[in-house]
């Protein structure tokens, strides 16, 4: 199962990147496009129906879950698995960033 | 002059953005979008000031509050809703807003029509194999426009989904070149 998702998510596009990574802290739908636009200075702003579908295909892959509701607004955070994945891609973010700049370097 | 009309504005599930264009399109010479029938295959304008007014086009068959709350949090208004599609429309002043931002969402939606599509053919065969021979055995001309009117919805939804799969299979392509 793990391998099945490792070869559905990675490598990651931006979007489901920058939502499992800011699923680290619990938040809702709308929060994270909030947090994302944060921790990219404005450059990424995820749509409303890109963040639902992706919440929702997470969700069933088991890599969030809703840890309660507010106002309507179902919280997420991210699961072991999803924090297993996400350290995958920042492996291999720093491994594509490490070659990278030793072989400029050259 | 007439201060609103009525236009017939036919658009497909695979190519939304020429619908979504119009209707900005129109918002923005003066015409606001005041309502839309059949399926939003005629909608009414009304004239106005000119706004900047975006609109999207999504399909989801399982309702759920947590969808509304989202997009209404994100600033979108629910324009109207019909039987799975929803049209949101949102003002703007600069940067213009999409409630997709990429194209894998675009594929998603396809695909989730595409399951009801598949959905509304499955339904069919029961219906067809208890009452095929029975429609093609009747005489009558009623029965004969009913016959060819249910095989020309089928063929219609066959068409539809087969045009949803050319398009998805154009959307991976461009992902994969990306």
């Amino acid at each position: 199962m793990k391998q099945r998702l490792i070869d559905k998510y990675l490598p990651m596009t931006e979007t489901a990147y920058y939502i499992l990574l800011a699923l680290s802290n619990p938040l809702h739908g709308y929060g994270i496009i909030l947090e994302v636009e944060r921790m990219t200075n404005q450059r990424i702003r995820i749509g409303a129906g890109t963040i639902y579908g992706t919440l929702t295909k997470m969700e069933t892959d088991l890599l969030i879950m809703p840890i309660k509701e507010e106002d309507r607004r179902k919280i997420y955070l991210q699961t072991e698995l999803g924090k297993e994945l996400l350290n995958l891609e920042i492996n291999r973010l720093k491994e594509l960033y490490e070659n990278g700049i030793r072989e400029i370097k050259l | 002059m007439k201060n609103h009309k009525w236009l017939f504005t036919p658009w497909f599930s695979s190519n939304s953005q020429h619908y979504e264009n119009l209707l900005e399109k129109m918002a923005f010479s003066g015409w606001i979008p005041t309502n839309t029938i059949l399926g939003f295959m005629f909608t009414r304008f009304s004239k106005q000031d000119p706004a900047k007014i975006r609109y999207c086009i999504d399909f989801h068959y399982k309702r759920d509050a947590d969808y509304n709350t989202l997009m209404t949090d994100d600033g979108w208004h629910l324009f109207k809703s019909r039987n799975g599609w929803f049209l949101w429309e949102k003002s703007y002043e600069t940067t213009r807003p999409s409630i997709f931002t990429d194209k894998q969402s675009l594929i998603d939606m396809n695909n989730r029509v595409l399951i009801f599509v598949g959905f509304i053919l499955t339904t069919q065969i029961p219906i067809y194999l208890i009452y095929a021979k029975k429609l093609f055995n009747q005489i009558s001309l009623v029965w004969n426009i009913l016959t060819f009117a249910y095989l020309f919805c089928i063929s219609l939804v066959i068409i539809l989904g087969t045009i949803i799969l050319f398009e998805n299979a154009k959307l991976r392509k461009d992902l994969i070149k990306k």
